[in-house]
């Protein structure tokens, strides 16, 4: 090779080969994958121009403006209901999107062979790659925060000239801001894990992203199904099932977790009526299943291709 | 410190029913270069997959630097640079922060360390450009390049020469005799088997997962005995020589007499011939091509015509 360098030239001191794989640099090296995908930007836009219109819409009626001035407090919760449902449904896309194919990403072009190959843990790129995720979603709540808090705050001055409305508002408002709050932190996680473990079954990038995508509408969905049938056969284990499916099972976590005023889901809910620790267990149980498949999966399977 | 860098110890591999390694025991000794060689199936990839930890064997162990594969990865493996069937690189981004991703997983390299690697493999002035606009031998030379990365004690190369042109072919020699020169260890799988010839120290010839020959290339190649001789008339040289005892297995090939010499010396086989009265234009010790001893190793007894 006439045009190479001599090897004495470039090849470095002996402390470079004392490196070692490390899980804050495989978060890194994720965070930057996630980072220099187009898609991640276009979810995003996309996620920015949605809220835009849906926000805009909510908060820019007449209506909105009677509402402020009224009941502040009815205001607000509708906000943060709407709020809610956007960041659920945007942030779950988003993450199901970016979890299925970070991880299957790896598997279908190849390149979990030459990450495992450097020394780098099966589980350990898993769980740095869950990490990225997990920063990623924050840095998104956060964001969202930041933006919609303005909002509010903007929207409250304009019809009302002060800010009285929101720094009055009762405990019991940011209690509920908190717990809509977490059940956020809690759709991402799952999101992140469902994603995940879709990629790992499947290996490939179309079967993760896919198999990812088609689990909330589907089990919604199921629901209706499982009304019809219910309705058709007239036995009850039809309309006992939806509770254990788990979209409706978050999209009652909320409501259940808010006693103080009725909060009604925006999509499909258990058809039978489920308590707060009801709906832990449950999103709890699947959480679980789909971390152990993620991690046992790819713990125990050869990288064949 | 043992002279051993890369042991395989009883490695087996059975997918199904199918053995896709058998018992294969091998010593790659530090600062070779050592040729893996055997048909399509012969289970080469598989050992490769087993050495980096791709894949757990059925049974045996890898040992790389002393320590077991399985066991100590996170410690062995980022000693080795590995380079697995075809280049799998991140398409999206830039060869340079490809080079960043894996640098990232190592836990972090010098900052001049990525330069270095890049104008070693010539990908300097294509660094910010997106992988999938790369060739195939581009993308062969950066995968080499993050082998490269920190410096690794032993290189495992899986066909290197795939998809590379003959120009290509003649710099990824270049570069493996640079660094066999600078005391890397290089362990390289190859179906070039004139590439093989000339850069390899030695080779393990293995066919239907079995190893059938292990020995130094000097040696495969050497001819028995058997000289080349370039005459005027070599039927009437044939004729003659086959009437002695020494020279039953003298032949005609490509127009040349091959045959051996009563003394194991070329110049008494001249001599003979002189005394009557036929003069060699010419002689060589014959030597066998790798390509030779490799088919008849590998060849099904009746399948070679």
């Amino acid at each position: 090779m006439n045009a190479v360098a001599e090897p004495t030239a470039v090849l470095p001191a002996r402390s470079l080969s004392l490196t070692r794989p490390s899980f804050v640099g495989a978060v890194r090296s994720e965070l930057m994958k996630i980072r220099r995908q187009a898609l991640t930007w276009v979810i995003l836009a996309a996620f920015v121009v949605v809220s835009a219109i849906t926000l805009g819409s909510v908060v820019s009626g007449d209506q909105a403006g009677k509402l402020l001035a009224h009941n502040p407090r009815g205001f607000y919760f509708n906000y943060l209901e709407g709020l809610l449902t956007l960041f659920d449904t945007m942030s779950g896309v988003l993450l199901l999107i970016l979890s299925a194919r970070l991880v299957s990403m790896e598997y279908g072009s190849g390149t979990i062979r030459m990450v495992l190959a450097r020394g780098t843990g099966r589980v350990q790129l898993l769980g740095a790659q869950f990490a990225a995720l997990a920063i990623t979603g924050l840095l998104v709540l956060a964001g969202v925060i930041v933006v919609s808090g303005g909002v509010l705050y903007g929207v409250v001055f304009a019809w009302q000239g002060s800010f009285t409305p929101i720094t009055s508002l009762p405990q019991v408002a940011w209690t509920d801001t908190w717990i809509n709050l977490l059940v956020a932190l809690v759709s991402m996680a799952v999101c992140i894990l469902l994603g995940a473990a879709a990629a790992v079954v499947g290996r490939s990038v179309a079967f993760g992203v896919g198999a990812a995508l088609a689990f909330f509408p589907a089990d919604n969905f199921g629901t209706v199904v499982m009304l019809l049938v219910n309705r058709l056969t007239h036995q009850d284990i039809w309309r006992q099932a939806t509770q254990y499916l788990l979209g409706p099972t978050l999209n009652q976590l909320a409501p259940s977790l808010q006693t103080d005023h009725a909060v009604g889901a925006a999509f499909a809910t258990p058809l039978v009526p489920v308590d707060a620790t009801h709906c832990w267990v449950v999103i709890g149980v699947y959480a679980f299943l789909f971390l152990a498949a993620a991690v046992v999966l790819t713990w125990r399977r050869d990288v064949l291709h | 410190m043992s002279a051993a860098v890369l042991t395989t110890h009883g490695l087996s591999k059975t997918y199904g029913t199918r053995q896709a390694v058998r018992g294969l025991d091998l010593e790659v000794r530090r600062g070779e270069v050592f040729g893996f060689l055997g048909p399509n199936g012969a289970g080469k990839t598989t050992t490769i997959r087993m050495a980096l930890g791709l894949i757990h064997p059925t049974a045996g162990r890898v040992e790389i630097l002393g320590s077991d594969v399985q066991a100590d990865r996170a410690r062995v493996l980022p000693r080795v640079g590995a380079l697995v069937e075809t280049p799998a690189l991140y398409g999206y981004l830039s060869g340079r922060n490809n080079l960043k991703a894996f640098a990232h997983m190592l836990g972090g390299l010098p900052d001049g360390r990525l330069e270095a690697v890049l104008e070693l493999v010539r990908l300097a002035g294509r660094q910010k450009d997106k992988v999938k606009s790369y060739s195939m031998g581009m993308k062969q030379r950066l995968a080499v390049a993050i082998a490269l990365l920190n410096d690794p004690e032993l290189l495992i190369l899986d066909e290197p020469a795939n998809g590379l042109d003959p120009a290509g072919i003649v710099e990824m020699r270049d570069l493996l005799r640079q660094l066999a020169a600078a005391g890397k260890t290089v362990f390289i799988s190859s179906h070039v088997l004139a590439e093989v010839q000339q850069v390899c120290d030695r080779v393990a010839i293995i066919n239907l997962g079995q190893l059938v020959r292990l020995a130094g290339v000097a040696e495969l190649v050497a001819g028995r005995g058997e000289f080349v001789l370039r005459l005027p008339n070599p039927a009437l040289a044939l004729e003659l020589v086959r009437r002695q005892d020494w020279g039953s297995s003298a032949r005609i090939e490509s127009g040349a007499l091959v045959a051996r010499s009563p003394s194991g010396r070329g110049r008494e086989l001249l001599h003979f011939l002189a005394q009557a009265g036929i003069w060699a234009d010419g002689i060589d010790e014959r030597q066998h091509s790798l390509e030779e001893i490799f088919l008849s190793l590998t060849t099904p007894i009746g399948a070679a015509s």
